[in-house]
């Protein structure tokens, strides 16, 4: 383990928690996300990263180089106080106003109220909140309360918090506002961050890393960049369907099948780091394998600052020679995967 | 009849009084045990809280049946005890009401799993410190609710106590309606528990107004 790395989970399982085999680091800085269907096990490992798991079968937590679970109580604890979480559904209490249910925090931890009055104005002003700061918490948007949330789990000084399904019920811009907090706050306050997220967007602008998870174990751990181009596991693809899917006109989408059919085409997404090579290398592939590809859309995309070009071609291939044919792409770095079926008139 | 019934109605008032004041000095320490054992993290002890306010809940008029009964040779001689009537009136109302009380309160507060009681534990916060802080201002919520029904509920009560004779207005109708006839009673008898119930619902909901500060 290396000296930045905040909490690291050396081979845990815990058959009451279903937790299978977990091997994962967390560094300071970092904004982790973690991808997977329902019931992959996502939960049952942020309760894991709280710090709140009982008792393992195997393995380890280490946090901050020691072993979580043999310390004494008092000192686990001083170790949970520096790991906050933030849901969609904040509890406060509801007559109190936004400065009382951030206050609250700071009376829970023994903080001298001089003290903490000064700490409140502060990360208040980091969170831009305040201004509502006499607005009773009943009277806050969805967008205000997670603000709050984020400002009072500061009280305890955390290293890492873990955002669990934010993006999910705030609207596109509000959710891009909510990506820039977190990158902030990661900044100005040397956080770490672990997002249980679909949204590509986030993914695409903030992470650093994301895991895969699958039947409780995570099955694959990569950059935001190898995730839109060349996943490996077959969550990674799943995911990069069910992205592209959403970026499809309507009628494509409705008519994409899972499998071949009579008069189906193969939807193809396509990319690449650099342009040139759809220009100099893609044409020359098709000619070789004597393939037409009709191009749906085509686009540039940033990813963690790094440019990608992609495009989505619907094209007459063969499954026999499916594999040689993205072998050939590959050597001239283009990323293909398999969307799905669609109807020839594409 | 109008002294005899002004009489039987500041009774009954002083019935009602003192069984809310007994409530609620003998809910606070039964709900606030109760409500420690609700937040803790030991499963064994809110097994425990859960059964015991189980069992209340079925059984919440068994022990003022008792105490009725246990009561009622007082109230038929006064000078067995020298307490005054609506005092011992009092006692089997405060049984049923502070067992009310007490689990009101206890299906009020946060459970162990509430992000607050969480934080708590986590913060390694004093048992006093998350009743104080997180507790209490969320049971202010909803305390004038329960105090509003379980006052109700003792109205009601009050009527049943003083039909088996144990003073104010149930008694004054019982009695009354068995040696004369006298719809007339009856009628102001409604009407006094009736405008009761109202003054109490009333008073209570005046103070739920929550004013925004900003």
């Amino acid at each position: 383990m290396t000296n930045s790395a905040i909490i690291e989970l050396q081979n845990v399982s815990s058959k009451s928690h279903n937790l299978h085999k977990i091997d994962l680091e967390l560094h300071s800085n970092q904004i982790l996300a973690v991808v997977g269907k329902p019931n992959s096990g996502k939960y049952q490992l942020i309760e894991c990263l709280t710090l709140s798991i009982q008792g393992l079968d195997e393995g380890k937590i280490i946090c901050h180089q020691k072993d979580f679970l043999a310390l004494s109580l008092d000192e686990q604890h001083m170790l949970m106080r520096q790991i906050g979480y933030i849901t969609t559904n904040p509890t406060f209490i509801e007559n109190k106003t936004v400065y009382e249910n951030i206050e609250l925090c700071f009376k829970l931890l023994n903080i001298k109220p001089h003290v903490a009055a000064e700490k409140i104005q502060q990360l208040m002003k980091i969170t831009e909140i305040a201004s509502k700061q006499d607005t009773l918490v009943s009277n806050l948007n969805l967008w205000q309360k997670i603000k709050l949330d984020i400002t009072r789990k500061l009280a305890s000084q955390p290293r890492l918090l873990i955002g669990i399904d934010l993006q999910n019920n705030l609207d596109a811009t509000t959710s891009r506002k909510l990506d820039q907090l977190i990158q902030q706050l990661t900044n100005e306050l040397n956080l770490s961050w672990v997002l249980i997220t679909n949204d590509p967007i986030t993914i695409k602008n903030i992470c650093h890393k994301i895991i895969m998870m699958q039947d409780s174990t995570i099955i694959e751990e990569l950059t935001p960049l190898e995730l839109f181009t060349k996943p490996n596991s077959d969550v990674g693809k799943d995911y990069l369907k069910y992205i592209t899917k959403q970026e499809l006109p309507i009628n494509i989408k409705d008519s994409l099948q899972r499998n071949v059919q009579t008069n189906n085409k193969m939807l193809l997404r396509i990319a690449t780091k650099a342009n040139d090579n759809f220009n100099n290398h893609l044409p020359e592939t098709l000619a070789n394998f004597e393939l037409n590809i009709n191009i749906i859309s085509a686009y540039k995309d940033t990813i963690n600052q790094t440019v990608i070009y992609v495009m989505l071609v619907t094209i007459n291939l063969l499954s026999a020679d499916e594999t040689e044919f993205y072998n050939a792409l590959l050597e001239h770095d283009i990323y293909s995967e398999n969307i799905g079926y669609v109807d020839d008139i594409y | 009849m109008l002294t005899i019934f002004t009489e039987a109605l500041r009774e009954t008032l002083l019935i009602l009084i003192a069984a809310t004041l007994f409530s609620i000095f003998l809910a606070g320490p039964i709900s606030g045990l109760l409500v420690i054992a609700k937040t803790s993290s030991n499963k064994l002890i809110r097994a425990i809280a859960y059964s015991i306010v189980s069992i209340w809940q079925t059984l919440n008029y068994v022990p003022f049946l008792i105490v009725v009964l246990l009561m009622y040779p007082v109230i038929q001689h006064p000078m067995l005890i020298n307490i005054p009537n609506f005092l011992t009136a009092a006692i089997p109302l405060s049984i049923v009401g502070s067992i009310v009380l007490s689990v009101e309160i206890f299906k009020s507060c946060p459970d162990h799993k509430n992000e607050l009681v969480l934080m708590a534990h986590r913060y390694n916060s004093s048992r006093i410190n998350l009743i104080k802080f997180v507790i209490w201002p969320k049971l202010t919520l909803s305390l004038n609710s329960i105090l509003n029904n379980v006052m109700l509920l003792l109205v009601g009560l009050t009527t049943i106590e003083g039909a088996i004779g144990f003073g104010g207005i149930g008694q004054l109708i019982l009695s009354e309606n068995i040696e004369s006839y006298n719809p007339a009673l009856l009628f102001m008898a409604i009407v006094a528990f009736i405008a009761i119930s109202i003054f109490i619902d009333y008073t209570f909901r005046s103070f739920n107004t929550v004013e925004e500060k900003g």
